[in-house]
Parts: structure tokens; C-alpha cells; sequence
């Protein structure tokens, strides 16, 4: 997991413009400024796009926080 | 309704912009280049005619979001434009679009946008919408 979160870290500092900008497991929304909900997309679909996925309304609405994130991206390459 | 968005969705249309369009442009926008609205400074410049606004092109992208989609549920939260050939007054044009990347967990939209004239490629670009039933 923690390397789909390595990959997930370029993605993050791209859609919230912060080259400083670090996530861990435990990150969610609430931790990073600027995570609103037109934020929320872009980086859904950033990610979807980045891991030639595509996610179900219900998969995302699961999701709270980074590791979760993760740990859905592996389940969906598991499947592929 | 949003199963109406399919990918591969074509839209296009016909448009064209005039001097007079190149006026109200250039007073909304307050950008009075002479290259856009003075014909001898345009000369100068080697081309024939003032050229259109590229921003003013782009007013097809909201022209997309807002009036030819399937409904007017959708919201424009980006846009790219490349501007690859130069455009001129009364040009005939035609601007196209497809949706390339429907998202179904965000129900975001995007778009590849062209515009062309007699078959060649002026602008290209993408359009982001995020649709809000």
C-alpha cells in the first residue's frame, strides 16, 4: 500500500498546487486545505486517469481517507 | 439526464465571428490590440485581416457546456485551448466537440474541442464540466 500512496503523492501536489503538500494512510480531507468538492473531482478523476481506473459512485463515497483510497486502487488492479 | 452522456458523444456546429462581434469583445474584455481591430496594423504584422480574439473563440466552449449538451445540467470547471492558426472575421467555422472521459463516481465530463475552417484545425482543446442534477 504504501507505494500505490508514493504514487498517489505526485497527484495530490498537482490538483492542490503545493509541491510541499505530503499524505499519509491516515490523511482525509479535513487535513488538506482546499479539499472541496470540485477539488474532490479532479482529484478522482486524476487518479482514475493515472491508474487507468475508473471508480463506481458507491466505491468513492466509501472512501475516508488516503489508505482507504489505496487500499480501493489495489482492489481494482487485483481485479484487472 | 445523465445516461444521456455517453462517450463518444459528437456535438457540432456552425459559427462565425464578425468586426462588430470584434468590437463588443474588445470593450468586455478591454483588450484593444490593434492587431485584432485595426486592419493596417494587422497588415503590418503580415496578415491579411485583424485577428480574432482567441479568447473570444474559446466563448464556444461555454456555447457547449451551457447551450448543446444533452441538458443544462452541467457546469464548466476547466478549459485548455491551443490557438494553432490564425483566425479571421467571417471566417466560417465550425466548432466540434467529443465527450472523451465520462466519470460515473464524480460525474465529471470532458470534452476534446476543435475548431475548424475548411477542414483544417485553428484551435484544439479540453473542456472539464462537472454535471449537478
Amino acid at each position: 500500500m504504501t507505494n500505490i500512496i508514493e504514487e498517489l503523492l505526485p497527484i495530490f501536489r498537482n490538483v492542490f498546487d503545493d509541491d510541499g503538500l505530503v499524505v499519509n494512510s491516515s490523511t482525509t480531507a479535513q487535513d488538506i486545505d482546499g479539499w472541496d468538492s470540485l477539488a474532490h473531482i479532479r482529484l478522482i478523476v486524476a487518479i482514475e486517469k493515472s491508474f487507468s481506473l475508473r471508480f463506481s459512485a458507491a466505491e468513492i463515497s466509501g472512501v475516508e481517507n488516503v489508505g482507504q483510497m489505496a487500499e480501493l486502487i489495489l482492489s481494482k488492479q487485483a481485479k484487472v | 439526464m445523465w445516461n444521456q452522456y455517453a462517450e463518444g458523444l459528437h456535438i457540432e456546429w456552425p459559427f462565425s465571428f464578425s468586426m462588430e462581434n470584434m468590437k463588443s469583445f474588445a470593450k468586455l474584455s478591454s483588450d484593444f490590440n490593434p492587431i485584432h481591430t485595426d486592419a493596417d496594423f494587422a497588415k503590418s504584422k503580415g496578415y491579411e485581416f485583424p485577428l480574432v480574439y482567441g479568447l473570444l473563440l474559446s466563448s464556444q466552449m461555454s456555447r457547449l457546456i451551457g447551450q448543446e449538451l444533452p441538458d443544462k445540467n452541467a457546469i464548466l470547471t476547466g478549459v485548455q485551448m491551443d490557438f494553432m492558426l490564425p483566425c479571421f472575421p467571417d471566417d466560417k467555422l465550425i466548432f466540434g466537440a467529443d465527450l472523451i472521459n465520462k466519470s460515473e463516481a464524480t460525474h465529471a465530463l470532458e470534452f476534446k474541442c476543435r475548431i475548424f475552417r475548411d477542414g483544417a484545425v485553428l484551435c484544439r482543446g479540453t473542456v472539464n464540466a462537472v454535471w449537478r442534477p
